[in-house]
C-alpha cells in the first residue's frame, strides 16, 4: 500500500497525456538557477538564452543583430548609445516591456546584494562599476537613462567597440522585477516566471527536464518553429549517449557528454559535427614563488612543452595547439605565435637561469582537477618536462573546489586551468591577466601590458585597437609568460542534420533553439 | 517494552542534531568552499554571499545558528541550487528515490528469501550450487556494470524497456532490478544459512514427522525463524536503499535524491548535505526501531527493555 502511494506521489502529474517535445536535448547539469543575474555556467545560459532576451540578440551563427532594440544610434566618439525599443515589445504575461525595465534590471543586476557573479560585464556602463562596489549609492548617476518608454540612452566609461555583443549576454537582459517583488527566490518557477523572450517556462522537474513552449507574446513569434522543447540535466557521458542513440534526446551540445572512448568512432559519422570553440587550455604559473618568478624559467617551460603529442594523443578531437591564449577566429584579430617549441633553446634558458640541466631545480607540484583528461595530459607533461629539461614534478590532483580555492589563494607552483571567451573579442581573454583582476590566478603584474589594453579601450579604430591588443598578448605569451597556452578547444555537437535544422556551428558557441526547427515532420 | 521504544524515540532528535551538527563541522573544515566558482567572484560579492547564506562569523557561532534552523525544521538554502531550499530539494526528490527503493526492496527481500529457501531445502545439491554461484555473482557485481548490461539486453537487443528517465512505468523496472540485485543476491545467502540451521532443530522434525507438508513447513514453520536475520539486515538497507542510490540514479537518469550525497559534497553545499544526512539518519533510526519491534513480535523470548 505504501508502494502504490508513493507510487501517486512520484509518477503524478506525468500520465500518458505528455507529449515528446519538438526537440529534446541533453543540457549537462541540473541548472544552478534561471536568473540572468545570478547564473554563469553554460547549461544556465543556454535555457536563459531560450527564455529571455536583450537589446540585441545572437543569429544562428551566433552573431549579433538587433534582439529588444529595433535599431540604435552611436555617437561619433563610441561612448554612447540610443536603443530604440521595438512597438509591441511584451513580456510572456502581456505586460508591456519598456527602457525602465532595462534601467531597473541593470540596476538589480549591479546591486551587490543581488550577488552577481558576472556583474563586472555591466562596467563598460559609466558609474557601473562605483555603484556596484559600493561608491556611488545614486544609480541615477549611473550612465543608463530612460529617456521615454520606447528609448533607452547608455552612456559608456570608454568606447567598448564589443558593447553590442556584451547586450546579448545574460547580465544584460531584462526580468520582470515586479514577479520578483511579489515571489522572491521562486520567481523562476513555473507559472510564476514572467520572460521576454522565445519561449516560456512551462515545468521543471529537478535532475529529471526542464520544459519550454514557444512564448506568443514574443516580437518574432511567428518565427519561432520548435513550439516545445525539453531540456534534460544529464552530465554523465554514457548515460547521455544513450539517450540519444535511442532517440529520447535529439541533440548534445557539450563535449563533455560524449563518451571519450567512443570518440574515435562517432568522429567518422555525420551526426557528429566538431568544430573550434573560443576556449584555451593552458598552464599558469604561479610568479609569486621560486622559481617561477624567473620568466626565463617559464619560457623554458612553455617551449618544451610538445602540445603537438598532447593534442595528437590525448584529446585527438583535432584541436589546434595552441601559441597564443587567445584563439583564432575572432574576426580582424590576428593573435601572436607565441613561443615555439624549442626543447634546446628551453635546455639553454633554463640553464642562464642557473639549472643546467635541471640541477638544483627543486621538486614543484602540477595541480589539476579530478577529471580524466586532465589526468592523462598532466602526466604526460610530467614526463615532457622531466625528459627535456631534467626537472621533477610532482602531481597534485584536486576535487573540483579544493582546487579553486587552490588556485584563488595562489597556493600552486604550475596548474591548469581553461578560459571560454563570454563574447567574441579578444578582450574577454586579455582582461583576465590585468593587474588585480580577479581571474588573473598568477600574480603576475606588468605594467605594460596594463597600459596597452587600457589603450586599447579607448581605441575606436579596429585596425589600431586589435594591434595594441596584439602586442599586449606578445608580452603574455612571447614575454613575461606567466602563463602557457597549450591548446584551443573543440565543440563536439550530436545530431542528425537530416532532421534537424537551424544550428551553424560557430566560435562563440551559442545555439539559439528559436532558431533550429525540425525536417521532416515531428519526431 | 514500551518504556524501551518511548527511550529510542526520545533519544532520536538529539541523535539526529549531534548528525547535523558533525557534518556541518565536517564540511565547514574540509578544503574548499561552496563559493569558489570557475569565474573568480568579486570579494565584496563574496561577503554578501556569506551573509546570505549565514556563513559568516566563527564556525561555532555559524553552527549553533544552523542547528536552531535545523530544530525548527528549516534545512535552509542550497548554496549550488541558488532558488531553492533545501526542503524542496528533498520534498521533490526523496519521493522518487522511495518509489524506486521500496520497489527493489520488495524484489530483493521476497526474490532473496524464495531463492534462499530454495538453495537450503536443495541442499548441498545442484540446484544449491547453481543458485549459490549466482548470488556470488549477484553480490560481486557492482552497480554500474549491472546497470549497462541490464541495459544492453533489454533496452538495446530486445527493446523492452527504455535506457532510463521517469515518470511511466515501465521506466521504473530496469534500475529497480539493478538497485535490487545486489542485495537480493546477500540476502539468498542470509537466509540460506540461517534456514540450514534452523532446519535441523527438533521442532521442525516433529513438524515433518507429524506429516506436514513439506512447503508448509519450510515456508512457514522453518522460515519464521529463520527470518530474524534477514529482518535485522532489513532496517539499514531499507533506510540505504529509500534514499537513492548515485550509481543507478545516474546511469538510468531517474531524477531521485541518490546523487545529492556525492554531489552536494563536492560542491561543499553544507545545507544539502546536511539535509541529506539528516533524511537518511531519520530513517536508520527509524527503521531500526521498526525492527526491533518486528523481533518481539517474531520471538516472544525476545524483550526489549
Amino acid at each position: 500500500m505504501t508502494a502504490g502511494t508513493l507510487a501517486v506521489l512520484a509518477f503524478s502529474g506525468c500520465g500518458a497525456a505528455r507529449e515528446r517535445a519538438d526537440l529534446v536535448f541533453i543540457n549537462g547539469v541540473e541548472p544552478e538557477s534561471l536568473d540572468p543575474a545570478i547564473i554563469s555556467g553554460q547549461p544556465e545560459g543556454r535555457l536563459v538564452m531560450a527564455l529571455f532576451e536583450g537589446l540585441t540578440s545572437r543569429d544562428a551563427a551566433g552573431v549579433v543583430g538587433p534582439g529588444m532594440a529595433e535599431r540604435w544610434e552611436v555617437s561619433p566618439d563610441g561612448r554612447e548609445y540610443t536603443f530604440h525599443i521595438r512597438g509591441g515589445a511584451r513580456w510572456s504575461n502581456g505586460d508591456p516591456l519598456t527602457a525602465q525595465d532595462f534601467v531597473r534590471s541593470w540596476e538589480r543586476t549591479l546591486n551587490p546584494l543581488t550577488t552577481s557573479p558576472y556583474s563586472e560585464l555591466l562596467f563598460s556602463v559609466d558609474g557601473a562599476e562605483d555603484y556596484a562596489k559600493g561608491k556611488l549609492t545614486d544609480f541615477s548617476k549611473v550612465g543608463v537613462a530612460v529617456v521615454d518608454d520606447r528609448t533607452l540612452r547608455v552612456r559608456l566609461r570608454a568606447p567598448t567597440p564589443y558593447f553590442l555583443e556584451l547586450c546579448a549576454f545574460q547580465t544584460h537582459y531584462p526580468v520582470h522585477l515586479s514577479s520578483i517583488e511579489r515571489y522572491g527566490i521562486d520567481w523562476i518557477k513555473p507559472g510564476k516566471l514572467v520572460s521576454n523572450g522565445a519561449y516560456r517556462l512551462v515545468e521543471w522537474r529537478i535532475n529529471d527536464r526542464i520544459r519550454l513552449e514557444a512564448n506568443p507574446h514574443y516580437w518574432r513569434a511567428a518565427s519561432v518553429r520548435l513550439k516545445t522543447v525539453e531540456a534534460l540535466p544529464i552530465s554523465q557521458a554514457t548515460t547521455a549517449f544513450n539517450f540519444y542513440s535511442t532517440g529520447l534526446a535529439d541533440l548534445t551540445l557539450d563535449k563533455g557528454v560524449v563518451p571519450p572512448m567512443l570518440l574515435d568512432e562517432l568522429r567518422k559519422r555525420p551526426d557528429c559535427h566538431i568544430a573550434p570553440v573560443l576556449a584555451t587550455y593552458f598552464y599558469r604559473f604561479n610568479v609569486t614563488r621560486k622559481p617561477f618568478d624567473d620568466p626565463r624559467v617559464r619560457r623554458a617551460f612553455a617551449m618544451a612543452l610538445d602540445k603537438q603529442f598532447i593534442v595528437g594523443r590525448i584529446t585527438r578531437n583535432g584541436e589546434p595547439a595552441a601559441g597564443s591564449f587567445t584563439p583564432p577566429g575572432i574576426r580582424g584579430y590576428d593573435p601572436p605565435r607565441g613561443l615555439p617549441h624549442d626543447p634546446d633553446a628551453a635546455r639553454r634558458l633554463l640553464a642562464e637561469a642557473g639549472y643546467p640541466g635541471g640541477s638544483g631545480f627543486p621538486p614543484f607540484g602540477l595541480l589539476f582537477n579530478s577529471t580524466e583528461q586532465d589526468e592523462e595530459i598532466a602526466v604526460a607533461v610530467q614526463d615532457l618536462l622531466r625528459r627535456e629539461l631534467g626537472v621533477r614534478v610532482e602531481l597534485r590532483r584536486q576535487e573540483w573546489k579544493v582546487y579553486l580555492n587552490s588556485l584563488n589563494r595562489l597556493d600552486f607552483d604550475m596548474a591548469r586551468s581553461t578560459w571560454v571567451a563570454d563574447y567574441p573579442d579578444p578582450n574577454t581573454f586579455l582582461d583576465c591577466f590585468v593587474t588585480g583582476r580577479g581571474n588573473n590566478r598568477t600574480g603576475w603584474s606588468n605594467a605594460r601590458y596594463d597600459s596597452l589594453l587600457d589603450a586599447s579601450n579607448r581605441t575606436l579604430d579596429p585596425a589600431a585597437r586589435f594591434g595594441l591588443m596584439r602586442r599586449a598578448e606578445e608580452i603574455l605569451v612571447e614575454g613575461d609568460v606567466p602563463i602557457a597556452p597549450v591548446y584551443h578547444y573543440v565543440g563536439v555537437k550530436l545530431y542528425d542534420a537530416r532532421r534537424i535544422g537551424g544550428i551553424v556551428l560557430n566560435p562563440i558557441d551559442e545555439y539559439p533553439i528559436r532558431e533550429m526547427y525540425r525536417i521532416g515532420g515531428p519526431p | 517494552m514500551s518504556r524501551g521504544v518511548l527511550m529510542r524515540v526520545l533519544g532520536a532528535p538529539i541523535l539526529l542534531l549531534a548528525v547535523a551538527c558533525l557534518t556541518f563541522v565536517l564540511m565547514r573544515a574540509a578544503p574548499g568552499g561552496p563559493f569558489d566558482r570557475e569565474k573568480q567572484i568579486p570579494e565584496q560579492i563574496l561577503r554578501q554571499l556569506e551573509q546570505k547564506y549565514k556563513l559568516d562569523g566563527p564556525v561555532y557561532d555559524q553552527m549553533g545558528r544552523y542547528l536552531w534552523d535545523v530544530a525548527r525544521g528549516d534545512l535552509r538554502l542550497s548554496t549550488q541550487y541558488r532558488n531553492r531550499t533545501v526542503n524542496e530539494l528533498i520534498a521533490q526528490t526523496l519521493p522518487v528515490s522511495m518509489m524506486l527503493g521500496a520497489t527493489a526492496f520488495a524484489i530483493a527481500v521476497m526474490g532473496g528469501s524464495v531463492l534462499g529457501i530454495c538453495a537450503a531445502a536443495a541442499h548441498n545439491r545442484p540446484t544449491d550450487y547453481a543458485l549459490m554461484v549466482l548470488a556470488l555473482v549477484g553480490v560481486s557485481l557492482p552497480s554500474f556494470i549491472l546497470g549497462p548490461l541490464l541495459m544492453l539486453v533489454f533496452s538495446f537487443w530486445l527493446g523492452w524497456f527504455p535506457v532510463g528517465g521517469w515518470g511511466e512505468l515501465r521506466q521504473l523496472w530496469l534500475p529497480a532490478f539493478a538497485l535490487s540485485l545486489p542485495y537480493m543476491a546477500y540476502i539468498t545467502r542470509l537466509v540460506r544459512v540461517s534456514m540450514l540451521e534452523v532446519l535441523g532443530e527438533d521442532y521442525v522434525r516433529t513438524a515433518r514427522s507429524k506429516g506436514v507438508p513439506e512447503g508448509r513447513v519450510l515456508f512457514v514453520h522453518a522460515f519464521r525463524n529463520a527470518a530474524l536475520p534477514l529482518v535485522s539486515y532489513s532496517g539499514p538497507l531499507a533506510a540505504n536503499i529509500l534514499t537513492g542510490s548515485l550509481v543507478v540514479e545516474t546511469i538510468f537518469n531517474v531524477p531521485g535524491m541518490g546523487p545529492f550525497f556525492v554531489n552536494s559534497v563536492l560542491n561543499r553545499d553544507v545545507f544539502l548535505t546536511g539535509g541529506v544526512t539528516l533524511i537518511y539518519s531519520a530513517l536508520l533510526v527509524a527503521f531500526n526501531l521498526l525492527v526491533d519491534v518486528a523481533y518481539v513480535w517474531l520471538d516472544r523470548r525476545i524483550r526489549l527493555d
